[in-house]
């Protein structure tokens, strides 16, 4: 009887251990280095339908922020500026193509493809100067809501430094909404 | 009593066993070429490699070939050692040695008394070859010169590949570069602002990701003036034939590609060295290390690439990154690992 007990007990233990290993990825995560203030200009991405953009920024404008205009298409992803594969066919279509080049064209590729990354990274660093400079934006926010169940998480940058100053994930509840979402992360932000 | 008596030859022979599980792959050192015209200067092309393999034999336990034996064992193949060899030849040099590295490499006898000391490490099982070059004093401080170039080696042979110049203090400045994206990015962040390194927005200001994961493993392979981790090298350079054929159009095409080879392949280097000084200016001069960090499919696994941007040279590698606990979130588990090692010197650093 014990012994069914114990392996009940073990059965149940791994089973929890096994949980525990699975959640440990929807762990809230935060991390704030300064408050991002009421008052402080700011640029708001989301990647979610306009109608919603609009309840997030109408929500961040009700308690203060000067949210500035941007359209978040104009951070380019790198597939809309080039596509590397596009580069890729037209050097193996090469009429020099022999067994030897081809090797060769595909390190050349894979250089490129880094390359190709670094020039990105620097393109909207230059883009992020120039939001600071000309419009004086000062924090870049970044936001992804989700359902319960899931993650919603966000991420500000002042764009003073380029550095990142505020981190969170925030496990979505079975009774949040949008705008609860939303007003858990302005108040994080702002550290209240 | 029988018992113990049993026992105990099964403890001396299980630790010969893990005795000899610990002792490193062996080595086999080639020759290092002298680059400079002065052949005054010969003798080092063995005296060099014989030094480095006692010393690593000697300090760090590892089995190492001498040039003598492993030209020995290229006889019986029909072959013989060289000087130099093209990268596509490396290994099947390596496979025919049979050692798990193949070590070879140049040097150059410096103005001031100093010396350039480039090595080449091939992986035999693996074919990719790590290259670093360190430079030192001649005369005086050869004996140093030699342990220190030793001791990046043998850290390299025992410790998955890792390799570093010196520590990362916390304050450094880091653009980080991985293949995680949203809520998994922010996990990775978390234990390096915790533990004081500010994280410079390269990545991080994009809500949907632009790295493709399944390129993103060339990151792996690494090109800079002093230190690179190259793809095994199969291919010859390519060839750009002319001729009473050759027309206009013919020659322009020829400079297009050959010019698309220069950049990219065998000027990669350079390139990729005035592409980054770009990133810098771009981030305003703000960025001291750029780290480059690729996560396996499962996110159990890592590995770390770290560039030093004041000049832009391989300040740390290094490989096979896990979290020491199944339940553990990997990720969070591995950026810990990495910032914890941030700033432990890995070996003697190279002279400046």
């Amino acid at each position: 009887m014990l012994n069914k007990r114990a392996k009940i007990l073990t059965v149940c233990a791994l089973a929890l251990a096994l949980a525990a290993a699975g959640c440990a990825h929807k762990k809230s995560v935060k991390f704030s280095k300064q408050k991002v203030a009421p008052g402080s200009n700011v640029v708001i991405i989301i990647d979610c339908p306009t109608n919603i953009q609009n309840v997030v920024l109408a929500k961040f404008m009700a308690r203060d922020y000067r949210v500035k205009a941007f359209n978040a298409s104009d951070l380019y992803t790198m597939k809309e500026v080039f596509d590397v594969r596009d580069f890729k066919k037209l050097a193996q279509n090469s009429s020099l193509g022999k067994d030897d080049l081809l090797i060769n064209a595909q390190k050349a590729h894979d250089n490129l493809y880094k390359l190709s990354v670094y020039n990105y990274e620097m393109q909207k660093a230059e883009t992020l100067g120039e939001m600071k400079d000309k419009h004086n934006v000062r924090y870049l926010i970044l936001l992804e809501l989700n359902d319960w169940e899931r993650v919603s998480w966000g991420r500000a940058i002042d764009l003073a430094g380029y550095e990142l100053v505020w981190v969170e994930n925030y496990p979505t509840r079975y009774r949040d909404n949008l705008e609860s979402i939303i007003d858990h992360f302005i108040e994080s932000l702002a550290g209240m | 009593m029988k018992r113990a008596a049993l026992l105990i030859p099964a403890l001396v022979l299980a630790a010969l066993l893990a005795a000899a599980q610990s002792a490193s792959a062996d080595a086999a050192f080639g020759y290092l070429h002298n680059r400079s015209e002065n052949g005054n200067y010969d003798y080092l092309e063995t005296i060099f490699p014989n030094s480095f393999a006692s010393s690593i034999a000697s300090l760090h336990g590892i089995t190492v070939l001498k040039p003598g034996i492993v030209e020995e064992r290229l006889k019986k193949h029909g072959l013989a050692l060289a000087k130099t060899y093209a990268p596509r030849e490396v290994p099947q040099v390596a496979e025919k040695i049979g050692a798990d590295f193949f070590i070879f490499g140049d040097f150059l006898p410096l103005p001031g008394n100093r010396i350039e000391i480039r090595l080449h490490i091939c992986e035999r099982k693996t074919r990719e070859v790590f290259s670093f070059v360190n430079t030192g004093k001649m005369e005086t401080e050869i004996f140093r010169l030699v342990e220190r170039i030793s001791g990046i080696v043998a850290t390299y042979l025992q410790n998955d590949g890792l390799y570093k110049t010196r520590a990362i203090p916390p304050g450094a400045r880091l653009a980080l570069i991985t293949n995680l994206s949203g809520e998994e990015l922010n996990r990775l962040y978390l234990p390096f602002l915790e533990k004081g390194f500010p994280v410079l927005c390269a990545q991080n200001n994009d809500a949907v990701p632009a790295v493709d994961d399944s390129r993103f493993a060339n990151f792996r392979y690494i090109s800079t003036k002093t230190g690179s981790f190259e793809a095994p090298g199969e291919a010859a350079g390519p060839l750009f034939l002319h001729g009473p054929w050759n027309n206009t159009g013919f020659d322009r095409g020829v400079e297009g590609t050959r010019e698309f080879f220069r950049r990219f392949d065998s000027g990669y280097t350079e390139t990729k060295g005035k592409t980054l000084e770009g990133f810098s200016k771009a981030f305003r001069n703000s960025v001291d290390v750029l780290l480059i960090v690729g996560f396996s499919e499962n996110r159990r696994s890592s590995w770390v690439r770290a560039i030093d941007m004041k000049d832009r040279n391989l300040l740390w590698m290094r490989s096979n990154i896990a979290p020491d606990s199944r339940f553990d979130d990997p990720v969070a588990a591995i950026g810990l690992k990495i910032v914890d090692s941030m700033g432990s010197e890995a070996g003697p650093p190279p002279a400046r």
